[in-house]
């Protein structure tokens, strides 16, 4: 069933990593032909610097920005229009996004919407971005989302209260500046949330049925490094050491899910996410041990590599589920994360349609485990 | 059943977000793209506009157009709206799907269309009897080109059909009111001259019987109007004639020798120094050099008429020129009311103009009349080019 050497396709951005990294934007665009950048951010990063630092870079340059910072933390379909608007006003002709994952997928959404002049639910699937967007440079804010490598973009439709991805190899974008100093605004429970994020990009892309050997590589390399430095991030927040670990465990993990794709507890974050507006970390955090639960029996090695990996180790002694439930909790609750949707405020009567917008999203196809609609109902309530 | 569906579905999208595949790219992307892409749709639309265009001028137009392919029996390729309506067919389908000798009354007509056309490659306003599907005959005028392969062989015919019933119609009761008109004018004609010679032995006789001057002179003014009344008579039937017939080449020396045959020769000599020309004109053109040499003798009390041509800036003129008093009063000289002519000026005019060909008078009074008709290019031919030309 599984094949030692599938042939598979790896695609990553141009990828500039180290601190003070972000400081290259000026050069980068003008590198990409940018005259009139059009910067995507959002209130809270404005608020730490680090967007107004990305624009004095660019002026210096003498390149004219446009700054649009209405995004909200699930970014929305009549944002990425009223972004793409804006764009098309302003005559811009490069993207550079500030943030964490909601302004960079934003962004990227915005840019095939300019270029293909569609609405945006029009992009929704695998492969529906006919035209690349135009040129687009990523600093990301967080240590989690992975937007600024990955192939996916994920956008609220909130007439529809649900997420829907845009995954398709033109929706990577031309360069990531990733800069671990701009992590340390980032307060306890973000960097809590997005770690969990990024550990679940790990999970799911090695457990995934297109994962490949560079993706395993990055996957554990991730899991080892968010399992060790994430909860010393979590405690000392200044310490631009653990920072630097936990930026570059979710850069592995990135590199691993955008090309190995996710699995069933993504698509389940998507449908909560977008029912309630809930981070998508949290959600996430809620669902990754259920979800381990269900797939354990189909790909036990794998999630005993991915234990021995939490635990620094390379040995892949067969340890059991419970042992890699009962670490994974260990984990969350080292970051004082609960355990439980109905915490959330996802009541018995949601599930129907939670499960039908999980089953609906594209992650869950390369899940080890086929899931059907009563698997993920069932899971849901588990997870309450 | 529904499960294994649902796997296909996944698995497809699994190869698809897995990235092998024709439709998954890298992102390339170039400035320049964007400008390829604005400039492409503006050339779709462009286009687009103007196949919109030329679309509705061929749907709205009322003639029909068509394409038939010669190497499918003749079959019809592409109709539009106005043949489909003009043969009585509901829209372009059905009429594709007929057979063309059902468009045709007789299908012989269609064969010796398709003769004709191998042989000439084109047909112009061509009248065809039709049948359309619902039934009697239309008349319509056909134009159409022939379209061939790379063999050099017909392949298709596009042509144009204009459904001209009712102008026919219209123009065989015109022919009928025409015919009418002019036998009545004719048989009328004949009456008033008949009741003119009448009147005129009358008053022949009653002049010989009196010897009272002044009644004498009055039965003269009485006589002369009779004749004025035949003069009138006279030209209503010239008039009936002009542009009845349709223009064509003359010799012109022949035609000048004809007109001349029932002049007197005895009171009008005349010099004829022409060249060898054909001329383009209605055939009433003799009644006009008739005129013109008779008004020598009536009205430039003239004996000698030199007839000459000349070319002039491209032009062939024919000049009348005599040796009488010649004409002092120019001004009302080609008007039909100037009766002193006989109408006969202004009847020479009308047959000219038929042929677009001008007529003027440049004499000096005094010093003889001169008319002078002017040929324009395209209206004569030289000697050397009407060489082999058949005498008329
Ligand atoms: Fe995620």
């Amino acid at each position: 069933m599984y094949e030692q050497f599938p042939v598979r396709k790896f695609v990553a951005p141009e990828i500039i990593l180290g601190n003070g990294s972000r400081s290259l934007v000026g050069q980068y665009a003008k590198t990409l032909h940018g005259r009139n950048v059009f910067l995507v951010s959002d209130p809270g990063i404005l608020r730490a610097g680090w967007a107004g630092e990305v624009r004095d870079e660019l002026e210096r340059q003498d390149i004219h920005v446009v700054l649009f910072d209405k995004v909200s933390p699930n970014p929305r379909t009549s944002e990425v229009a009223k972004g793409s608007q804006e764009y098309q006003e302003n005559e811009c002709d490069l993207l550079v996004a500030v943030g964490g994952g909601s302004p960079m997928d934003c962004a990227k959404a915005i840019g095939a919407v300019v270029t293909n002049r569609c609405h945006v639910l029009d992009l929704e699937g695998v492969d529906e971005v006919t035209v690349p967007g135009p040129p687009m440079i990523c600093v990301p804010t967080t240590a989690g989302s992975s937007a600024d490598v990955s192939q996916f973009a994920i956008i609220s439709d909130e007439n529809k209260r649900r997420k829907f991805g845009i995954i398709s190899k033109a929706m990577v974008p031309d360069v990531s500046l990733i800069d671990p100093e701009v992590t340390l605004t980032m307060p306890p429970n973000l960097t809590a949330e997005t770690g969990i994020d990024a550990l679940s990009h790990a999970f799911e892309s090695y457990v995934s049925n297109a994962s490949s050997n560079m993706t395993d590589m990055y996957a554990l390399e991730a899991t080892k490094m968010i399992a060790r430095y994430l909860p010393q991030a979590y405690e000392e927040p200044a310490e631009l050491r653990f920072r630097e670990k936990v930026m570059l465990g979710s850069m592995y993990a990135g590199l691993a899910f955008s090309n190995a794709s996710l699995g069933l507890v993504h698509s389940m974050a998507h449908s909560l996410g977008g029912y309630l507006d809930h981070s998508h970390g949290e959600c996430n955090a809620k669902l990754l041990e259920v979800v381990v639960a269900f797939n354990h029996s189909t790909v036990p090695e794998r999630y005993s590599a991915l234990e021995a990996a939490m635990d620094g180790s390379s040995s892949c002694t067969t340890r059991g589920l419970e042992s890699l439930r009962s670490r994974l909790r260990e984990l969350t609750d080292s970051l004082d994360m609960d355990p439980g949707l109905s915490k959330m405020g996802v009541r018995e009567e949601d599930i129907p349609y939670l499960t039908e917008n999980a089953y609906n999203d594209a992650c869950h196809v390369t899940n080890p485990r086929p899931a059907y609609r009563e698997d993920i109902a069932r899971l849901f309530h588990e997870a309450l | 059943m529904r499960r294994s569906e649902e796997e296909i579905r996944a698995e497809a999208l699994r190869q698809k977000i897995i990235g092998l595949g024709e439709t998954s790219h890298r992102k390339s992307y170039y400035p320049q793209l964007q400008e390829q892409i604005d400039e492409l749709h503006a050339t779709l639309k462009a286009l687009q506009d103007s196949e919109n265009k030329y679309r509705t001028l061929i749907e709205n137009v009322n003639v029909g157009i068509f394409r038939s392919d010669i190497k499918d029996k003749g079959r019809l390729v592409q109709a539009n709206p106005a043949m489909c309506r003009i043969l009585g067919y509901e829209d372009e389908r059905a009429i594709l799907e007929a057979d063309p000798d059902e468009f045709y009354q007789d299908p012989q007509d269609r064969r010796a269309i398709i003769d004709e056309l191998k042989k000439e490659g084109r047909i112009k306003d061509k009248k065809v009897r039709m049948r359309p599907r619902s039934g009697g005959t239309i008349i319509v005028s056909m134009t159409m080109t022939a379209l061939y392969d790379e063999m050099g062989d017909i392949s298709f015919i596009d042509g144009v059909i204009e459904d001209i019933t009712e102008k026919e119609m219209k123009e065989e009761a015109l022919r009928q009111a025409n015919k009418k008109w002019n036998l009545l004018s004719s048989i009328t004609r004949h009456d008033i001259n008949n009741q003119a010679m009448v009147l005129d032995g009358y008053l022949t006789l009653a002049m010989e019987r009196t010897t009272d001057a002044e009644v004498r002179k009055l039965l003269s003014k009485a006589r002369s109007s009779v004749q004025s009344i035949e003069r009138h008579v006279a030209f209503a039937k010239d008039y009936q004639d002009i542009g009845i017939n349709a223009p064509r080449w003359f010799d012109l020396r022949e035609s000048l020798i004809n007109a001349l045959i029932p002049l007197d020769k005895a009171s009008l000599s005349v010099r004829l120094e022409v060249d060898d020309y054909t001329i383009f004109a209605d055939p009433m053109i003799g009644k006009v050099f008739y005129n013109l040499a008779q008004n020598v003798v009536r009205h430039s009390k003239g004996s000698v008429l030199e007839i000459s041509t000349k070319e002039e800036d491209g032009s062939l003129v024919l000049s009348f020129q005599d040796n009488g008093v010649g004409i002092r009063d120019k001004s009302r000289l080609f008007m039909r009311s100037n009766s002193t002519s006989g109408f006969g000026l202004f009847l020479s005019k009308e047959i000219l103009s038929i042929t677009g060909v001008d007529i003027r008078e440049t004499g000096e009074a005094g010093k003889g009349a001169r008319f002078e008709i002017i040929f324009a290019e395209g209206q004569y031919r030289s000697p050397a080019a009407s060489q082999g030309l058949p005498k008329q």
